[in-house]
């Protein structure tokens, strides 16, 4: 599935018209008048993020297992709707506004220095790769890649074994359509990426949103819930499914810098 | 000379600091403002001026002080919902170059040293620390730091050289709001606007007008999230050795890279 010049076009006008729409927001974060005043100027808007609603199906019985996660019922529940992603994906291509705005945005975000605390509100930090659970959450997604299917919810992706479910690494190419709770903006060169769970996400012309891999030079709050120490030479890196990260400070907090391998 | 500046001021805030925060307070009487330009359709209290005048000449009179406190972030999560961070606050302060820092939570705890040469961030839970090179006063400082490294420095305003200057560079209102308890110490309470901010500050009664309370609020943004300061101790004494401002890394730690902040909202 391609994207024609006209969809190109369209998405990029409604992006703009979004964000010409929105009303101005500062940076909101700082603990101080002396901050306040001299950064006042450049207004901070979120990208837009469409949220459409996630299909919900029964869960399919498996044997429950000692790791099984309760959890809630659901009141509704409606068939599953299986996708064959397309494996192109597309980049848009942000005004320069934007980017700066987003760069605005996760520059906020880091001097908040609230992510570990955060992350303890979401679904995704009790996982990583490699656990079993005996059954999906409730409102789970499904989706074909490369002919093979998956299992999506909230920021975790499972794949189907026959000894259970399996907590795997994000697959790129999944599409989902709605970023996982506590997603931040990451900016590189001109790219927003958003970034959660150890997935870097690009946002798409339908809405959803698209894990890619990990761009070097992406700066992050938390690791990948997988990550080990790696010490190189000396020097202390975390590794992620081959992605090394680094340890950096960057506006006055410690964040993760993704390089190539050392 | 300077030095018997420093010891005159430090007698007169002796003196000050023998006194009960119960004695009536010596806050000027309340004149015409002069320096805060009120827009169109704003006021400005003169008694709110004159409060928040006494409180910041009382700090920049003061060359050397320290005190610890609680600050709240508030955050507005995806389901709009606003959720309260809070962070324990360290604060000592030497004129015209010296400055410690700490804020610390059970997640994130981070030391920072200033010692007119070089900023240090010790980031505590990992052993990890940066430095930078930075300006001679405490004022440029605080300023490189922002502009360059995008770093916030909580309350940094208590240590400006001239906070009365820095506080009311925006201000649009000022009201007066009586006298409100905050932790138990009677304090008068002031409300100022801005165009990208309001903010409130409760300054102590009595002699020493100390400042208690510390409220920012982000009018612009969506949900008006609030950062909130509680200053629970104040020691006006000059009890930092200078020494003190220096950093010394600890014990296994590793250095590591700190980034200059790309973003053009700290320009």
């Amino acid at each position: 599935m391609k994207f024609s010049a006209f969809n190109r076009i369209t998405l990029l006008i409604t992006l703009l018209a979004i964000g010409a729409y929105c009303p101005k927001l500062h940076a909101g974060d700082w603990g101080s008048l002396h901050a306040n005043n001299r950064s006042g100027g450049a207004p901070v808007q979120s990208a837009p993020r469409p949220q459409p609603q996630m299909n919900r199906q029964p869960e399919p019985a498996r044997q429950p297992e000692p790791m099984a996660r309760p959890q809630p019922p659901q009141p509704e529940t409606q068939p599953v709707q299986e996708q064959s992603r397309p494996v192109e994906h597309v980049q848009p291509q942000p005004a320069p506004e934007q980017v700066e705005r987003a760069r605005a945005e996760q520059a906020d975000h880091q001097r908040m220095d609230i992510a570990q605390e955060r992350r303890q509100s979401y679904f995704w930090s009790d996982y990583h790769s490699g656990m079993r659970i005996g059954r999906l959450p409730d409102g789970y997604r499904r989706f074909r890649i490369h002919d093979h299917d998956y299992f999506y919810f909230e920021g975790v992706f499972y794949d189907d074994e026959p000894s259970g479910y399996v907590v795997i690494a994000p697959p790129v190419d999944a599409e989902i359509p709605e970023l996982p709770p506590g997603a931040e903006t990451v900016v590189v060169g001109n790219t927003i990426y958003y970034y959660a769970a150890g997935a870097f996400f690009l946002q798409q012309p339908d809405g959803g949103y698209v894990v890619v891999a990990p761009p070097m030079g992406a700066t992050v709050s938390l690791l990948p819930p997988d990550a080990v120490e790696a010490n190189v030479n000396g020097t202390g890196y975390y590794q992620a499914e081959g992605i090394y990260y680094m340890p950096v400070i960057e506006n006055g907090v410690t964040v993760y810098l993704t390089v190539p391998q050392p | 000379m300077k030095y018997l500046i420093f010891i005159g001021n430090g007698l007169l805030l002796l003196c000050a600091g023998c006194a009960t925060a119960q004695e009536q307070t010596n806050v000027p009487p309340p004149t015409q403002s002069a320096v805060i330009a009120p827009s169109s359709e704003s006021e400005i209290s003169p008694r709110a001026e004159s409060v928040l005048r006494s409180a910041c000449d009382f700090l920049a009179q003061t060359p050397a002080f320290s005190f610890s406190g609680e600050i709240w972030r508030e955050h507005v999560n995806d389901a709009g919902q606003k959720i309260q961070f809070s962070r324990t606050v360290e604060m000592d302060v030497k004129r015209p170059d010296g400055l410690r820092l700490e804020i610390s939570s059970p997640f994130s705890t981070r030391g920072f040293w200033y010692d007119g040469k070089t900023l240090t961030i010790l980031d505590r839970t990992h052993n990890w620390y940066s430095s930078t090179a930075m300006p001679s006063t405490l004022d440029d400082m605080v300023d490189t730091a922002h502009d360059e490294y995008g770093i916030d420095l909580p309350l940094i305003d208590l240590a400006m050289s001239d906070p009365y200057k820095n506080a009311t560079a925006k201000v649009e209102g000022a009201r007066y709001y009586g006298i409100s308890p905050v932790l138990g110490v009677s304090c008068h309470h002031l409300a100022f606007t801005q165009d990208n901010v309001d903010w409130q500050i409760w300054v102590q009664e009595g002699p020493q007008p100390l400042i208690r309370k510390f409220v920012i609020t982000h009018k612009n943004d969506p949900g008006q999230p609030e950062f909130t300061a509680f200053i629970t101790h104040w020691d006006m004494t000059d009890r930092i050795a200078d020494s003190d401002f220096v950093f010394a890394p600890p014990v296994g730690a590793s250095k590591i890279e700190m980034r200059k902040n790309e973003s053009n909202d700290t320009k």
